[in-house]
């Protein structure tokens, strides 16, 4: 009733149909947006889950290249030594030049020792104690960098109780051999082309019998701790220009002498007075520079070497007179003295020696008590 | 047979004759004695490693006993055979793993092998091309690098 009673504006029904269809437009929109959301939802998701895989990816390769991705320089010293070590010596050493920790590893001893092992034979043939000449190997590590002489001196040449050597080495005398080589016998460089000094370190080869450096260029003074040879018997120094300075006291600690020869050096007088004390010298020749401030004179103390055979003191600049003494040398078979400034009597037991050799003449004023035997050059 | 476990937990059985060319694991054998079949950890090396290594010493496990004068001859890195060159044909990487492996395991032939093939790869080149090679930093100052020049003295005498 009341409905049919309420009488309905048509303009009213024209809302009504419009507010119906925005309703549906709306329901509409509605589900898009839900649609939407879920598959923003899914996009995140998905997102979420590659960047996870990707992170995850991305430690595995970190992970992988720090595991299995191993450097020659991240390897141990010791493997490093071992891999250098099958590279010749001389063309491993340049490689010190990578960087520090090569040229740390490369210089020690140890590689030194590990390298030679390598390259050098143990020596071995029928004259096991003695190296009659230098080798390829000794040429090599002759010259070589003090690591490397030290060890090729304590694996090698240490077998031998002798060295003689005739190799033009041009180099000076490797100093870690004479600290390595203390029960060497024999050294003998003589013509070997030696340059530099004779190094102090010789006085601590003090099992030495012989040391020969004659024939060489060798320079400077000749060490005062050659006086700690003590068994030496053979010691030659001749023919070397450079050696200079004078004829050190030291050498009278060497009693066991038996030879002496040092001349066609600069080497300078006076004659020590401790050469006396020589007493087993079989042959002693010397010549010696002009010393201004002490000239040199024959000394009283020869008369006690009295197993002298040779005693050639010519042109060494000798001042003064032949002390009488020395007439009791008679073991005497060569007799040099002469280019001196010698004056005064000579020993009249002197013509009594069966000398096979006497020369003094070129002397200053020599007298003679008695005729001079043929032979003699006065 | 042998049991051992890498690194990353990979078990391989191997004969005694391809486990005993390894002195390391050799001992451990004679320590633990014959009975125990416990895995033995190799904690240092790899599964993929641990495979190469199987691999050399199967190749080797017939190789006669070296000859005494053999033992006292000079080898040079240039002896290597056929076999094994082509068994090192690999990465960098690979190369210096199997080295430390061989290192830790006490594998002498392996290691001396690894050793010469890297030697190989570095002789005959100049210092520059060896850096380069194994991505060596030169960290010298310039007066340390000319102090090495002038030391190189010895390697012009050759």
């Amino acid at each position: 009733m009341m409905c049919s009673s309420i009488k309905i504006d048509p303009s009213i029904t024209d809302v009504i149909s419009l507010l119906h269809v925005a309703l549906s437009e709306l329901a509409s929109v509605k589900h898009s947006l839900a649609t939407l959301q879920t598959s923003y939802d899914t996009l995140k998701a998905t997102t979420a889950h590659n960047h996870h895989q990707m992170m995850q990816e991305i430690k595995k390769l970190c992970n992988s290249t720090k595991k299995h991705y191993t450097q020659l320089t991240s390897l141990p010293k010791d493997v490093v030594c071992e891999i250098m070590s099958w590279i010749h010596p001389q063309e491993v050493w340049k490689l010190r030049g990578l960087s520090k920790s090569f040229r740390d590893l490369l210089s020690s001893t140890r590689f030194a020792a590990l390298n030679i092992a390598r390259f050098v034979p143990q020596p071995v043939d029928c004259f096991q104690d003695t190296s009659t000449d230098a080798d390829q190997y000794d040429i090599i590590f002759f010259g070589a960098p003090a690591s490397y002489q030290t060890e090729y001196a304590r694996m090698i040449l240490t077998k031998y109780s002798r060295l003689w050597w005739l190799q033009p080495f041009d180099k000076p005398i490797p100093i870690p051999w004479l600290l390595e080589l203390r029960d060497l016998v024999e050294l003998d460089w003589m013509c070997c082309s030696l340059i530099g000094p004779i190094p102090d370190e010789i006085g601590r080869m003090t099992s030495l019998k012989l040391l020969d450096l004659s024939t060489n260029s060798l320079e400077g003074e000749i060490p005062l701790a050659i006086g700690n040879l003590a068994n030496l018997t053979i010691l030659e120094l001749y023919d070397n220009d450079g050696l200079c300075g004078t004829l050190p006291a030291e050498l009278g600690n060497l009693v066991l002498l038996e030879k002496l020869v040092i001349y066609g050096t600069s080497v300078m007088g006076p004659i020590p007075l401790e050469i006396g004390n020589l007493r087993n010298l079989i042959t002693l020749v010397l010549d010696l520079g002009i010393n201004p401030t002490c000239p040199s004179v024959l000394i009283e103390e020869l008369s006690n070497l009295s197993r002298l055979t040779t005693l050639d003191l010519s042109r060494c600049h000798l001042v003064g007179g032949i002390p009488s003494s020395l007439g009791r040398i008679r073991s005497l078979q060569h007799l040099l003295l002469y280019q001196n400034e010698l004056e005064g009597p000579v020993p009249m037991e002197w013509s009594t020696l069966e000398l096979e050799t006497c020369k003094l003449n070129g002397n200053k004023c020599l007298t003679y008590s008695f005729i001079p035997p043929e032979g003699w050059s006065v | 047979m042998v049991k051992i476990t890498s690194s990353d937990n990979q078990e391989f059985t191997i004969s005694k004759e391809i486990a005993n060319q390894s002195v390391l694991i050799k001992n451990m054998l004679e320590d633990v004695g014959e009975s125990d079949d416990q895995p033995i950890p190799l904690p240092n090396v790899s599964g993929a490693i641990l495979q190469k290594v199987i691999e050399y010493a199967t190749m080797h496990k017939d190789d006669p006993p070296p000859a005494p004068e053999d033992e006292t001859k000079l080898k040079t890195s240039e002896d290597i055979e056929e076999r094994d060159k082509e068994f090192m044909q690999l990465d960098q990487g690979t190369m210096f793993e199997i080295i430390l492996a061989a290192n830790y395991l006490d594998m002498k032939n392996l290691l001396d092998l690894g050793c010469k093939t890297v030697a190989n790869m570095i002789k005959g080149k100049s210092v520059e091309e060896v850096r380069k090679l194994f991505n060596i930093v030169n960290d010298f100052t310039p007066e340390e690098e000319e102090q090495i020049r002038k030391e190189n003295e010895w390697c012009e005498d050759r």
